[in-house]
């Protein structure tokens, strides 16, 4: 602004100074006399001696010419000042030709001398003075109207525009601004349509917002709003690959402000994540290496794709690359070297993970013991103060769907990331186990130890995260399948169900999970028929009370039968003597609702099993016994009433 | 005392407007594409353990101890 305003007072500044010369010439034309001549076009100038005025009016003089004495009318205009005496010579130096005499003359004389010689020239000097002064006064006024007046006018113009801009009234603002963008000078045209642009683009109309700036960009690609608001408006439309470059042109200038290089490091992270995806890992990783060095988005990029090493061995480890993947993680472990211990350890650490997963891709006789050797080295870098190894608990608290519920209501929140890390560690340590065991030949010796051996490995993947499915669904059918007896099997069916709650899926565990429960209702049942059984014999007036109070004392250990020693039924019932009938119908009785409940028991019940069969014997004794003391009373009656009978009778 | 006039808005000012440039949807937890080559993350992924591969080898080891996987007792 201040380099204009200097433009436009040297434009003023040369005008001024001819009006100047101008105005001063005319201010002595009072003091110029005219000669008689005046009409030839010829003006005489006579100068005064110093100290001497004439009074305004004619004096006639004589002027000594060249070719003779000349009569000449002086004109003195004004009136203030007295007449010079006639005869008066003008003083030396003045414009009278040498030789000539101006006689001063009163008005209305003539014959004077003269004391200037009349001059044509001069008039027309002044003439085209005056011209020239009116048209640089005029080509002034010009100056100040076009470069002044009529852009101060298209500046306010211009701002009322914008301010419809920062009022956010765009839909007025893109016409405003459209209808004196012409107008304008270069600068304030760049600037009104970028306003315009900036207004399309708060509008939604991304095509004519991007249209007008990249001709804009294309005009000065160094304009850093311009840039700023073009990759702005690209990144909103993902059009990472257009946005990246635009931004590019003005970084290491200054303006490539903090709000640009945070849209640069967004653009870059974005264009990483889009080279990933199309499996472009070492474009990925540089892309992610440039966002590390802006800093912006530094926390948000995983420390494994901040080294090549580490994203190209990962890649290769997919690809099923063995020998790539070894040589990028053997690579890194030398890098480690020469790195600051805490980096190194971290380097290292993922060094080993990656040469532990090269080896269980590979599958070797002895890729299980090299697998766990690593992990757990790598465990302990990461966490040195916790073990790798842990006992897996005896019960199992199985968790309901509520309880998770209102776990997760709580914030129960997602493992760390160093906490999921070592929870899969743990999990490749158990499952390299688990693979090494199913390929040994002597599988089934040892059991015990190789179970506490895989055991030890998911509870410490457990101890990480408590809520990871894929440890109860492996220990869970590991127990249940080892399982030693009924007791281990309801332990580990808790486990399964806990994966299930968790999320499991499998069809297998769902089998497994199934059968247990209609193995629990079938006891339930069993439990509530037995019971009615009891109940009804420990009523049965036809069994001794005895009996009765002894069987409610022997069971007086289970809740459900505490109670009844109290029972006033036991002892208030009337005991009547059972016929053998009615202590056979009543075994049999007992003994069909006793198979029933058999039915549905497992293996554990074949003691019952037994005694139900004594008891049928002895009921069938009973009942040959009875027979038999019937039988024996009939013929000992027969055989007292031969001799009684027979005696009496005859 | 007349205040002064209200500052000419800049082009700097338009971008004043905008919101910072952002990482929004990119969830820096849960984005697989993010995380697929990131080794520590990729652990399970690349060994290829999940729920069906870790039952195959439990069914392994129940086969080389028992020399078989009992079947249901339905």
């Amino acid at each position: 602004m201040a380099r204009s305003v200097r433009q436009v007072h040297a434009l003023i500044g040369l005008p001024a100074l001819v009006l100047a010369g101008s105005l001063a010439v005319g201010s002595a034309l009072p003091a110029t006399a005219l000669g008689e001549e005046q009409q030839s076009g010829q003006v005489v100038t006579a100068t005064l001696p110093a100290g001497v005025t004439l009074p305004g009016g004619d004096y006639r003089g004589t002027i000594a010419g060249p070719n003779g004495p000349i009569s000449v009318i002086f004109a003195v205009a004004g009136g203030n000042a007295p007449p010079t005496a006639p005869g008066t010579s003008a003083p030396p130096g003045t414009s009278a030709p040498p030789g000539g005499t101006a006689q001063p003359q009163s008005p209305g004389q003539t014959g004077a001398a003269p004391t200037a010689a009349p001059d044509e020239s001069s008039g027309i000097s002044t003439v085209l003075l005056t011209i020239l002064a009116t048209v640089v006064l005029i080509g002034l006024g010009l100056v100040v109207q076009r470069k002044i007046l009529v852009p101060r006018k298209h500046a306010q113009a211009l701002r009322a525009a914008s301010a419809l801009v920062a009022a956010g009234d765009y839909a007025a603002a893109v016409p405003a601004l459209t209808s004196i963008e012409n107008k304008l000078n270069d600068k304030q045209r760049a600037r009104a349509r970028f306003f315009a642009a900036f207004a399309l683009f708060q509008m939604d109309k991304l095509d004519e917002a991007e249209h007008e700036l990249s001709t804009l960009n294309r005009e000065d690609p160094n304009n850093p709003e311009v840039a700023y608001l073009l990759a702005y408006l690209r990144n909103e439309r993902r059009d990472y690959d257009g946005a990246e470059p635009v931004l590019a042109a003005i970084v290491g200038t200054s303006g490539f402000t903090r709000r640009a290089r945070k849209l640069y490091g967004a653009i870059k992270f974005r264009r990483g994540m889009e080279a990933l995806r199309d499996g472009r890992v070492d474009v990925a990783s540089a892309l992610f290496a440039d966002v590390e060095t802006l800093g912006d988005f530094r926390d948000l990029i995983p420390a494994d794709l901040r080294n090549q090493h580490i994203t190209l061995g990962a890649q290769a480890l997919y690809d099923k690359d063995v020998v790539t993947a070894r040589k990028h993680f053997e690579d890194l472990e030398q890098a480690a070297l020469a790195a600051e211990p805490e980096e190194r350890e971290q380097m290292t650490a993922s060094a080993e993970l990656g040469l532990a997963l090269a080896a269980w891709i590979e599958n070797r006789s002895d890729s299980g013991d090299r697998v766990d050797e690593l992990l757990t080295s790598v465990a302990r870098r990461l966490d040195p103060d916790q073990p790798t190894e842990v006992p897996w608990p005896d019960t199992e608290s199985a968790a309901s769907v509520a309880d998770r519920l209102a776990a997760m209501r709580d914030g129960a929140s997602e493992p760390s990331t160093l906490d999921r890390t070592l929870r899969d560690v743990h999990l490749l340590r158990g499952a390299a186990r688990l693979r090494q065991w199913a390929v040994d030949p002597k599988a089934a010796s040892k059991v015990d130890s190789r179970m506490a051996e895989v055991l030890g490995r998911f509870a410490a993947a457990r101890e990480r995260d408590p809520e990871f499915s894929d440890l109860y669904l492996t220990v869970g059918l590991l127990k249940y399948y080892l399982a030693a007896g009924d007791g281990t099997r309801e332990e580990a069916a808790a486990i399964l169900l806990r994966a299930q709650l968790l999320g499991v899926r499998d069809p297998e565990v769902l089998g497994i999970l199934n059968r247990e429960a209609r193995r629990s209702r079938a006891s339930r049942d069993a439990v509530d028929a037995y019971l009615q059984v009891l109940d009804r014999y420990v009523e049965d007036g036809s069994v001794r009370e005895q009996v009765r109070a002894d069987l409610v004392s022997r069971l007086s250990q289970y809740r459900r039968v505490r109670d009844w020693d109290s029972r006033p039924e036991i002892l208030r019932v009337r005991v009547v003597a059972p016929t053998v009938a009615e202590m056979n119908d009543r075994s049999e009785l007992l003994r069909e609702r006793v198979n029933q409940l058999l039915s549905a028991g497992g293996s554990e019940l074949a003691d019952a099993r037994d005694l139900v069969r004594r008891l049928e014997a002895d009921s069938r004794q009973l009942s040959e016994h009875a027979q038999s003391v019937e039988q024996k009373e009939a013929d000992l009656l027969v055989l007292l009433g031969d001799r009684l009978l027979g005696d009496y009778e005859r | 005392m007349t205040s002064p006039a209200p500052r000419a808005m800049t082009p700097a000012d338009c971008l004043d407007m905008l919101p910072e440039p952002t990482l929004g949807d990119v969830d820096a937890t849960h984005n697989g594409d993010l995380f697929r080559v990131d080794l520590r993350r990729a652990v399970r992924a690349i060994a290829e353990l999940d729920h069906v591969t870790e039952s195959a080898l439990v069914r392994a080891v129940v086969t080389a101890v028992l020399g078989e996987v009992p079947e249901s007792d339905d």
